[in-house]
């Protein structure tokens, strides 16, 4: 048995010693934290815990259709999310989920479609929580900027508009622009992968006994993948998004 | 025989809401007639919905009552692309669009598909018409003056080949000199070129100036339709009282 099977549950409290540190430097500092450390460390302990619980119960089924459920259920949550934040565009709960399933069918259908990663909970599920984390940010991220956009430059797309744009032109800036802020992190991240920051995924893979090169392998593909979903989700969302800010008789509405 | 007008506005309300969700009636009673051969002036206090009903004309916006003809059909039964390339709009300077000089006046005929090897001359044609120098094409939109800025962005609306051009408060943030260009400008738009001008302005002498007919506005209502010279008889060149 290796190290991460042998964690026992004493190991675990002993690292509270590392949040005590933190609890007594906010005291020091009188930062006001105390109250949110405390709850933060109980809700990370509790919401893994049954996480663990969770999975290990998905694990044991080895079912396609509970895998599914899963997934499909990870990805309500992240809607739900990125339409909350995304909330000043008409229709986001329904935009975000649009983007965040469609990329989440595409691109874990192609993974396991092409044989790259199996369709089994061990291996899909963590990959489909990453995916799914990951574009829930870009698309409220591209949805709220693009939002500001129309916003702020109301005067050049009623120009647009009033030059015989249509509203796709006429918004095309504010998207080019919603696109761009939001792969910005994505390509950026994937530029210093390795040097700068070694990913987590990467790291647990060595810590749970892989060699370096095989967990390098598995995230060259996790990478691409978290590369070329959010574009997916992005350009979704921008898509459905702008419609909401023009009517039928070409007029912005905002 | 007599005219038919161009433009007509019977009745005309519109209510909005504003951010907190209150219904505001913006227009409560627009009435305008205007001729195709002429310049008109609307005029009235800051608010009174001067804008309002050009971007009504422009159909940027729905009127909530009332009735809109364009050339005798309703604005409704324009196909809404055919309506805004008959009737241009100059927004407030601050519209034009980043980059050059060219590449503004050259929005709508690009829209349009014009041919590359045609992009310099209807450039060229319509930077003449402004009275602005051929080198101003490669100029980026962030270093000309005001009153440069407003021929440009005049020149953009005229790239379209509009037969009625509304002007919201064109002179506004110009000073003496730039304000008289443009006001030239108008007046040869009219004469020579045949436009339509219906224009915005605060000043009641610039519209004696240059407007064959004005329309009153006042808290969303026309009080006056007729010459600036019989409105200025009746009621004197100070406009506070409106
Ligand atoms: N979206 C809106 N929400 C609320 N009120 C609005 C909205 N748009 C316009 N209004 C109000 O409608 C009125 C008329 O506005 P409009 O811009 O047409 O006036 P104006 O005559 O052009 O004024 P100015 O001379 O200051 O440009 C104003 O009182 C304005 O506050
Ligand atoms: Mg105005």
């Amino acid at each position: 048995m290796n190290y991460m099977e042998s964690i026992t549950t004493g190991q675990v409290l002993l690292a509270l010693v590392l949040v005590c540190i933190a609890l007594y430097l906010s005291f020091y500092f009188k930062v006001n934290l105390e109250k949110d450390i405390l709850v933060a460390t109980i809700r990370a302990f509790l919401q893994l815990m049954l996480i663990g619980y969770l999975l290990t119960f998905i694990f044991n089924l080895k079912s396609p259709i509970y895998t599914t459920v899963m997934i499909f259920f990870m990805a309500g949550i992240a809607t739900y999310h990125a339409g909350k934040r995304g909330e000043a565009v008409q229709g986001s709960y329904w935009i975000s989920g649009i983007a965040i399933y469609g990329t989440t069918i595409i691109t874990i259908g192609i993974l396991s479609g092409f044989g790259i990663i199996p369709y089994e909970p061990q291996m899909i599920i963590p990959v489909a929580g990453m995916v799914i984390g990951n574009v829930m940010n870009a698309a409220s991220l591209a949805l709220m900027r693009m939002h500001d956009e129309l916003k702020d430059k109301q005067n050049q797309i009623e120009a647009a508009l009033s030059l015989g744009a249509s509203p796709r032109q006429a918004a095309n800036p504010a998207i080019q622009k919603a696109i761009q802020i939001s792969m910005i992190p994505v390509i950026d991240r994937a530029k210093i992968v390795g040097i700068v920051s070694l990913p987590g995924g990467m790291s647990g893979m060595i810590l749970a006994g892989a060699s370096p090169l095989a967990a390098v392998r598995f995230q060259v593909i996790i990478m691409y993948m978290l590369l070329g979903s959010p574009f997916l989700t992005v350009g979704i969302a921008v898509a459905l998004g702008y419609r909401q800010y023009f009517t039928k008789f070409m007029q912005l509405k905002l | 025989m007599a005219q038919d007008p161009i433009i007509m506005m019977n009745h005309v309300g519109l209510i909005k809401t504003d951010h907190r969700g209150r219904m505001i009636s913006v227009l409560k009673d627009i009435k305008l007639s205007v001729l195709s051969t002429e310049i008109h002036a609307l005029i009235g206090p800051s608010g009174s919905g001067k804008s309002s009903i050009l971007r009504l004309l422009n159909r940027l916006e729905e009127a909530t009552s009332g009735d809109i003809y364009i050339e005798g059909k309703t604005i409704g039964q324009w196909q809404v692309r055919d309506l805004r390339n008959k009737i241009g709009f100059v927004f407030q300077e601050s519209s034009l669009f980043p980059g050059t000089v060219m590449d503004n006046i050259l929005y709508a005929p690009r829209i349009r598909g014009i041919k590359k090897s045609k992009e310099k001359s209807v450039a060229k044609e319509m930077i003449a018409m402004v009275g602005l120098e051929e080198s101003f094409l490669d100029k980026e939109i962030t270093r000309l003056s005001g009153g440069e800025k407003q021929r440009v962005n005049i020149a953009r609306t005229l790239a379209a080949k509009p037969e009625i051009i509304l002007l919201d408060e064109p002179t506004a943030a110009l000073d003496p000199a730039s304000t008289q260009t443009i006001e030239q400008l108008i007046l040869n738009l009219n004469q020579e070129y045949k436009k339509t001008i219906v224009f915005v302005s605060h000043n009641m002498q610039q519209v004696k100036r240059l407007s064959h007919h004005i329309a009153v506005i006042k808290q969303g209502e026309t009080i006056y339709q007729g010459t600036a010279e019989d409105f200025i008889e009746q009621h004197g060149e100070d406009m506070s009282f409106l």
